[in-house]
């Protein structure tokens, strides 16, 4: 124990004493320190949340850019010290410089600070942005040329919206050295907060959207909305179609005017509805050969606050040209059936007033000549009128069809001969053809097989020269057999060969064919052969051939109570093959 | 009469109007010439020079307008007096039938036969 004095120990101990003590000391400090940076940390972290959540209320659910960054630059004072707050943000049509000032400052420093940021929003958008773009506006504290100061201190922070950059913010100080790497994160967060909000809001505006521009795209309707500029703001296909616009990249309301050809004021009629908050409804306006329905209306939006607001105007494209014809072809039809009607009965009145004043009695030859020619316009007019009801009839579905047992090789020898006289008369050759494996007898109505028969050799005769040959036609028509070859077989001459249908498909038919030596059928008006409407104003026709152009229709109907099919082939110049089978 | 010798050419393709037309000048001492659609009318009365003419306005081949317009390019055609025969309908065919120097129209309905011969004596004796 003797190395162990009481001084040494005394001595051993005060210095572990002091060891101890000073690593207690350095442990307080220590944690006092950690407990300040901890306390400024959530002291921050308070103000950012509550800097946000201030933001987000006045934000709200606005996709107002500019003035978003107004309200994140009026309340950013609250925590970071700035000499000017500034923003510069891209409007569709301008580029808007806004600073706010919080102390005096030179004019250098705001231009120093604008320069700097146009720097910066160009590299952002990969562009050099021209200085006269760019809107100037300046508030809060006055500009004083004395005060020299510089910007000493100064950060930008870049707003993107989506993926597109929208804008810079930025702070600026006169004093050096004052921005810290939290204030930038700081602000950085709201900036980007913010940016989350307003691109999650377009993204909901923009499907929106894009459910309504299908919806416009698809409508048949040409469509084309304004705003109140008259700028265009929504034009759909269809319209674009209409005006021949489609391959416009950027449409003004001009190239609508241009290509409306001055047959429809589109701006007049806007600018009226919109101030009178009217509809304006528009009849037939022919543009680009069609006729439109025209319909311009005001577009207005509900609002809360003050009741309604217009937004803009909309041009509606209805086209009628199809309802416009029909309704040609109607008055066209009745006209005709008018001056079919009115003609004979006109000569037959001039024809007994002649009776009745000259001195008709005291000749009996042209006595008989009159009394036969009242007849026969009589008669002429009865078929008319039967003609109409029977394509009434048709019309309401009630055409019946009485099929029984019926002999054609008879029916059409029957009808050939009823034609001879008319077929020598114009020196034209009539002849019929019937396959030897046509059935003696098949189930159709005998009447109507009879009318068709009459229709199809009295308008072959009509449409033929004199010297020219009509033949009638009549054969089976076997399932799968193209009804091409089976007439080559036959050695038939007609225009079916031409024709691009085989009848494969169809069922065992009577096939009845009238074949002229005409002037033919063009190939275009040869649908509406069949349409009651519709006489085909043939070119080559000459126009002595009148008629009405029941008779194809009345055939058409007839067949197809029959569950049959009509038709024709034909060769202009050549002649033509009216045809139709009839399922046995 | 003033009538005696005249000529008159009536082209209409509705055969009793015709018939009845031709039969009642015939009655009054004209010389009748008769066509049945605008074609026959239109070689008639450049081949025949009638000094009137009655014409319908629908008719085959060539229609009463064509008829017309074709005669006023004829040295001869240029001056002959036209009656237009009309329906109620033709309204507007008859405004260009006027154009084209048509001296006058009458709705056939409307007209007497009689009153037609003392329309065409109007015409013949004012020339």
């Amino acid at each position: 124990m003797n190395y162990f004095d009481n001084q040494t120990a005394i001595l051993l101990a005060a210095v572990a004493a002091l060891i101890l003590g000073s690593l207690y000391c350095w442990q307080i400090f220590y944690l006092r320190d950690k407990f300040k940076r901890r306390e400024e940390e959530i002291k921050r972290h308070l103000y950012e949340l509550t800097i946000l959540k201030e933001l987000g209320d006045r934000v709200g659910y606005s996709l107002n850019i500019p003035n978003i960054i107004d309200v994140i630059c009026g309340s950013l004072n609250q925590f970071i010290k700035f000499s000017a707050v500034a923003s510069l943000v891209v409007e569709p049509d301008k580029i808007v410089f806004k600073i706010n000032l919080a102390e005096p400052v030179a004019k250098e420093f705001v231009a120093e600070v604008r320069e700097r940021m146009r720097q910066s929003l160009g590299a952002l958008l990969n562009k050099t942005i021209p200085q006269r773009q760019i809107k100037e506006v300046i508030s809060g504290a006055v500009l004083v040329e004395e005060f020299k100061e510089p910007v000493r201190s100064f950060f930008n922070i870049p707003l993107v919206i989506g993926d597109q950059a929208a804008g810079v913010l930025t702070i600026a100080h006169t004093q050096a050295g004052l921005y810290r790497e939290e204030d930038m994160t700081i602000l950085y967060k709201i900036v980007q907060q913010a940016s989350r909000a307003v691109t999650r809001l377009q993204e909901v505006v923009r499907a929106e959207q894009r459910k309504l521009n299908a919806m416009v795209s698809s409508i048949t309707e040409g469509i084309v909305m304004t705003d109140r500029d008259y700028k265009i703001v929504v034009a759909n296909p269809a319209v674009l179609q209409a005006l021949g616009l489609t391959n416009q990249p950027e449409l003004s309301l001009f190239d609508f005017i241009d290509n409306l050809e001055g047959k429809f004021d589109i701006r007049g009629k806007l600018e009226q509805s919109i101030r009178f908050d009217k509809i304006i409804p528009e009849r037939e306006v022919m543009i680009r050969d069609k006729f439109w329905q025209i319909i311009v209306a005001p577009v207005k939006s509900k609002n809360d606050f003050n009741g309604q607001e217009v937004l803009g105007g909309v041009v509606i494209f209805h086209d009628v040209t199809e309802e416009k014809k029909l309704t040609q072809m109607r008055e066209d039809f009745t006209s005709m059936m008018v001056h079919e009607l009115r003609s004979p009965l006109t000569g037959i009145k001039k024809a007994t007033e002649f009776m009745q004043t000259g001195n008709i009695n005291a000749n009996p030859q042209s006595y008989g000549e009159y009394v036969k020619l009242i007849n026969a316009s009589a008669s002429e007019m009865l078929s008319l009128v039967n003609d109409l009801l029977e394509v009434a009839k048709i019309e309401a579905g009630g055409l019946a069809v009485k099929r029984e047992e019926v002999d054609v090789r008879q029916l059409i020898n029957e009808r050939v001969k009823f034609y001879r006289v008319i077929a020598q008369d114009a020196n034209i050759n009539l002849q019929a053809v019937v396959d030897d494996k046509l059935p003696a007898v098949v189930k159709a109505d005998p009447r109507r097989l009879a009318q068709i028969i009459n229709n199809f050799i009295s308008n072959g005769l009509k449409f033929t020269a004199a010297g020219g040959k009509v033949t009638v036609q009549a054969m089976l028509h076997q399932r799968r057999q193209d009804v091409r070859a089976e007439g080559k077989t036959l050695n038939w001459e007609w225009f079916l060969n031409q024709g691009e249908q085989s009848f494969k498909d169809f069922p065992a038919a009577l096939l009845l064919a009238v074949t002229d030596t005409g002037i033919g059928v063009a190939e275009a008006g040869r649908e509406q052969l069949f349409n009651k409407f519709k006489q085909i104003s043939n070119i080559a026709a000459p126009s002595e051939i009148k008629g009405t152009g029941l008779g194809l229709s009345i055939a058409k109907g007839i067949v197809e109570a029959h569950g049959g099919v009509i038709g024709v082939e034909s060769t202009e110049g050549e002649g033509s093959t009216f045809y139709c089978l009839i399922p046995i | 009469m003033g009538s005696i010798n005249k000529k008159i050419l009536i082209v209409e393709d509705e055969a009793l109007m015709l018939r009845s037309l031709s039969d009642k000048f015939r009655e009054e001492k004209f010389t009748v010439l008769e066509a049945n659609d605008g074609a026959n009318g239109l070689d008639s009365a450049l081949a025949n020079h009638p000094d009137i003419i009655l014409l319908d306005i629908i008719m085959p081949k060539m229609d009463g307008l064509t008829v017309l317009e074709k005669l006023r390019q004829d040295e001869w055609g240029k001056e002959v007096p036209v009656i237009i025969l009309t329906n109620l309908s033709d309204s507007d065919k008859v405004a260009e039938a006027m154009k084209n120097r048509a001296y006058d129209f009458l709705v056939k309905a409307d007209w007497k036969l009689e009153d037609i011969v003392r329309k065409v004596n109007e015409k013949l004796a004012k020339d």
